[in-house]
């Protein structure tokens, strides 16, 4: 298949995933923001499981089904993407500005058009007032669908899809020439670039921080019952059943990668080096997308800064076959069999990212609870007669620890969760590790990869498990010594 | 106050975390302190078997050996594409391809150093380059793979299905690895032309393409096709796992009248494709002496014993005991005697390749 087809069956597939996914994304998010806080958390941990679980293993689960037959790979590959794009869309809605026009405005300026059609300004008008309106409000979510959709890769090339991904990926191995292949990655960049400047230009956007919906719709039941339905087969598909997957021979893998000491010990060495990679990369990227977002001076200043979001948006392959051989030009060339490229494209790549996590965050925070919070650090218990010293102190202590433990909670673990996302995005990106890793310092990700292709299932199911259980068992860890500490 | 905190930790952290990048990249840098000795080997051949034949050899002789693997489905051709691109400013110490053409292709474009060692002394003339640019060990075949719950392993069977229903039988895109070496045999002994019309019809009329000999094997396992064509190893794997397969060598032949290759099984004249793993010494090593040490322990009996006594059950090339070899490899050497010769075939190669890049990339 040449690149341009490629092309044009990946933007047809995203734009019919995207078509599907909209209403349920609308109507997820409606519900979510009705249900009790309790359920909200609960639903927003099945909603987003699909989309944080690792592809690989998604795509490896369902391969020997998608082997059957092309329709039905194609099938898989449109189902299993749209349970990951689903929870990005929601995520999006519902931190994207509320919508500046009303429906019932619209509805007015549809009137007004109607009396007089041929008025110029009457048609202005409403276009203005749909842009404002409804456009404002999606545009957000469905270009960040659109994006994750249409860079898909692993999930393609597993399932053995038509993808423009996977044409790279052979070209680059066939050794296509360097300027041949910067100039046919123009293909995929045009096409994703229109849905790149708007989400640049909706980043930009000063956020109004009272983001007030006005487009609920009356609840009912079978809508609630519909979304808990989409939620819980999403959760099956896109975790249950691969998590099935690699239990049936985890015992007897277990057994296999412990009695082969060498395996063993090459996938921790690989591990480290991933961690390693990837904690460099989630921290320096969430340090600068702390600094692009604080940034107070002018507007044009604040909107050519995030100009270094624009490579980011346009995918880690990309970015990593553009980096490879720009690190191959002379100058650069000393620095190519370093971690130098490989850190760098994940610093860019999980750029924007890190923005929409500060973004997200600055929606959810609370800044009245932890204004108060800051005020009950710094408070002092009033001495009376009724108190003596020492219930004073006591009275301190205990005040300090409730506050100390509610800025944590409000403040420090959101960020917490935010930068060890990044960090799990960037320990589970494979194109990067792939295209740039250094000699001596291969990911663990590429070895799993390569095992895929084997059908190892028991010694692959051990590996999967202590590669991606890995993060989590991490993140659990360090979560537990922050909060022991803010406790404390 | 805390803002000013958090900007300084903002900085302060990703530096930490780069230092400590860094001082771990530095840590196992080749040449770089006790590591003076480590060779940096890129390896097509399966990490599952290579990894332990390497960590053996480090073991027996101290030297460390830090080995780039790449992905079953594309793996020899990128290793050596990118042996090329760093032609300038070589990483690479010694490559261990799973194939022979390649090496052959790097010989050519002078990215390889001679060396005539023990390994290469043992080896039979058809399995070395002359000059000792390379020499090759344990081969594996192309085989026909069947799913016996569904077809009758026979010429026949291959024959009609190829006829009637090519969509019953599975092949891997031979842009890379060794179906793009059974390509080039096709290419030479056919010629470009017939390659071209036999391969358009298959395509047209079904075949079933996949992305790895892996999935060749896979895909007739599980029954969504009765016959492909793969390799001995992949075969292996399967029969291990107690699939309902089986196998018999792909011959081809280069009378013309012969519409497919299978038909060529009855002819005297008839080929099997051999395809032995090789090893090279890359132009430029500054570790000349320890690359040599490793291409005289791959291409050594010990390894080939091992390597067939493995689960890809690898045909040795050099003199061995044949007491030594399972009974699974003993039939495999049986066939391997009608191999063509490879080395000639690099010009076959070349045009193949240009002809199959225009077939699947344009």
């Amino acid at each position: 298949m040449s690149l341009a087809l490629a092309c044009w069956w990946t933007l047809a597939r995203t734009i019919l995933i995207c078509m599907v996914a909209w209403p349920l994304c609308v109507g997820i998010e409606r519900w979510i923001r009705r249900v009790s806080d309790g359920w909200r958390s609960f639903a927003f941990g099945l909603l987003l499981a699909p989309f944080l679980f690792p592809e690989l293993l998604v795509g490896y689960a369902y391969r020997s089904l998608a082997l059957s037959s092309p329709r039905l790979a194609e099938g898989l590959c449109f189902s299993l993407l749209l349970f990951r794009i689903v929870p990005v869309g929601v995520i999006t809605l519902n931190a994207s500005p509320s919508a500046l026009a009303s429906f019932s405005a619209i509805h007015c300026r549809w009137l007004l058009w109607r009396a007089s059609p041929s008025s110029f300004r009457e048609v202005w008008q409403l276009l203005l007032c749909l842009w404002h309106g409804p456009v404002r409000r999606a545009f957000p979510a469905l270009g960040l669908m659109s994006l994750v959709a249409f860079q898909e890769f692993e999930l393609a090339a597993l399932l053995q899809t038509a993808s423009w991904t996977d044409w790279f990926i052979a070209a680059k191995r066939l050794g296509l020439d360097r300027n041949e292949m910067l100039k046919q990655s123009m293909w995929p960049v045009l096409m994703q670039s229109p849905l790149i400047a708007g989400v640049i230009y909706w980043t930009v956007r000063e956020h109004d921080a009272s983001s007030e919906q006005n487009d609920e719709l009356a609840s009912s039941s079978i809508f609630g019952r519909v979304t808990i339905f989409y939620l819980l087969l999403a959760f099956v598909c896109g975790c249950l059943i691969p998590i099935g997957f690699l239990s049936t021979n985890l015992l007897s893998g277990i057994r296999l990668i412990a009695s082969q000491r060498t395996q063993l010990t090459g996938l921790l060495h690989e591990m480290a080096i991933a961690a390693a990679v990837s904690i460099c990369a989630g921290v320096t990227a969430w340090s600068l997308s702390h600094w692009l977002t604080s940034i107070r001076k002018q507007e044009w200043f604040r909107i050519s800064l995030r100009g270094f979001l624009l490579p980011g948006l346009a995918g880690s392959l990309l970015l990593s076959l553009a980096t490879g051989a720009v690190f191959q030009l002379s100058w650069l060339r000393p620095f190519y069999d370093t971690p130098l490229p490989w850190v760098l494209v994940l610093i860019v790549w999980l750029l924007p990212r890190a923005v929409l996590a500060q973004l997200w965050i600055r929606f959810t925070c609370q800044t009245e609870g932890l204004h108060l919070a800051e005020l009950m650090a710094q408070s002092r218990p009033l001495m009376n007669g009724t108190m003596n010293e020492e219930s004073n102190k006591t009275s301190t202590s205990s005040t300090n620890h409730h506050a100390s433990s509610l800025r944590f909670r409000l403040r420090d673990q959101p960020r917490l969760l935010a930068i060890g996302l990044l960090c799990y995005w960037g320990y589970l990106d494979l194109s990067s590790a792939y295209l740039l890793a250094p000699s001596g310092m291969p990911s663990g990700l590429v070895r799993l990869y390569n095992f895929m292709h084997f059908g190892r299932t028991s010694a692959l199911s051990a590996e999967a498990t202590l590669f991606f259980g890995f993060p989590i068992v991490a993140a659990w860890f360090v979560l537990l010594i922050q909060r022991t500490r803010s406790t404390l | 106050m805390a803002d000013s905190v958090n900007n300084r930790s903002a900085v302060l952290i990703p530096v930490f975390a780069a230092l400590v990048l860094a001082g771990l990249w530095l840590s196992i840098l080749p040449g770089s302190g006790s590591d003076a000795k480590t060779l940096v080997v890129y390896c097509a051949h399966d990490r599952i078997f290579a990894e332990q034949v390497l960590d053996d050899f480090s073991n027996e002789t101290g030297i460390r050996v830090q080995a780039r693997y790449d992905t079953e489905a594309t793996k020899s051709l990128g290793l050596i594409n990118l042996i090329v691109q760093e032609r300038a400013q070589p990483r690479c110490d010694l490559f261990w391809n799973n194939e022979l053409l390649g090496m052959v292709e790097l010989q050519q474009q002078r990215l390889l150093e001679p060396y005539r060692g023990s390994s290469w002394q043992r080896m039979p003339e058809r399995y070395r380059d002359t000059d000792g640019y390379w020499v090759g060990f344990a081969a594996r075949m192309r085989v026909y793979i069947v799913n016996s719950h569904q077809a009758s392993a026979t010429e026949e069977t291959l024959d009609t299905l190829f006829s009637l229903e090519p969509s019953r039988v599975a092949m891997a895109k031979p842009l890379f690895g060794t179906t793009l070496t059974h390509y080039t045999v096709l290419w030479h002994l056919w010629g470009g032309d017939r390659l071209k019309i036999w391969h358009r019809d298959l395509r047209l009329r079904g075949l079933r393409e996949v992305d790895g000999n892996a999935a060749v094997k896979d895909i007739v396992a599980q029954g969504t096709c009765d016959a492909g064509l793969t390799d001995t190893d992949d075969v292996f794997v399967a029969l291990d796992d107690e699939r309902p397969v089986e196998m018999f060598p792909i011959r081809v032949a280069n009378d013309p009248a012969q519409k497919q290759p299978s038909e060529a099984a009855n002819n005297a004249r008839n080929y099997t494709i051999c395809i032995p793993n090789t090893v090279g010494i890359i132009k430029g090593t500054k570790h000349l002496e320890a690359a040599q040490r490793l291409a005289d322990y791959l291409a050594s009996a010990k390894v080939e014993i091992a390597l067939a006594r493995s689960k890809s059950r690898q045909i040795p090339l050099g003199p061995i005991e044949v007491n030594d070899l399972p009974d699974d490899v003993k039939k495999l050497v049986e066939w391997s005697r009608d191999g063509i010769d490879l080395r000639l075939l690099l010009s076959a190669r070349r045009e193949c390749l240009a002809w199959l890049k225009t077939e699947y990339l344009k």
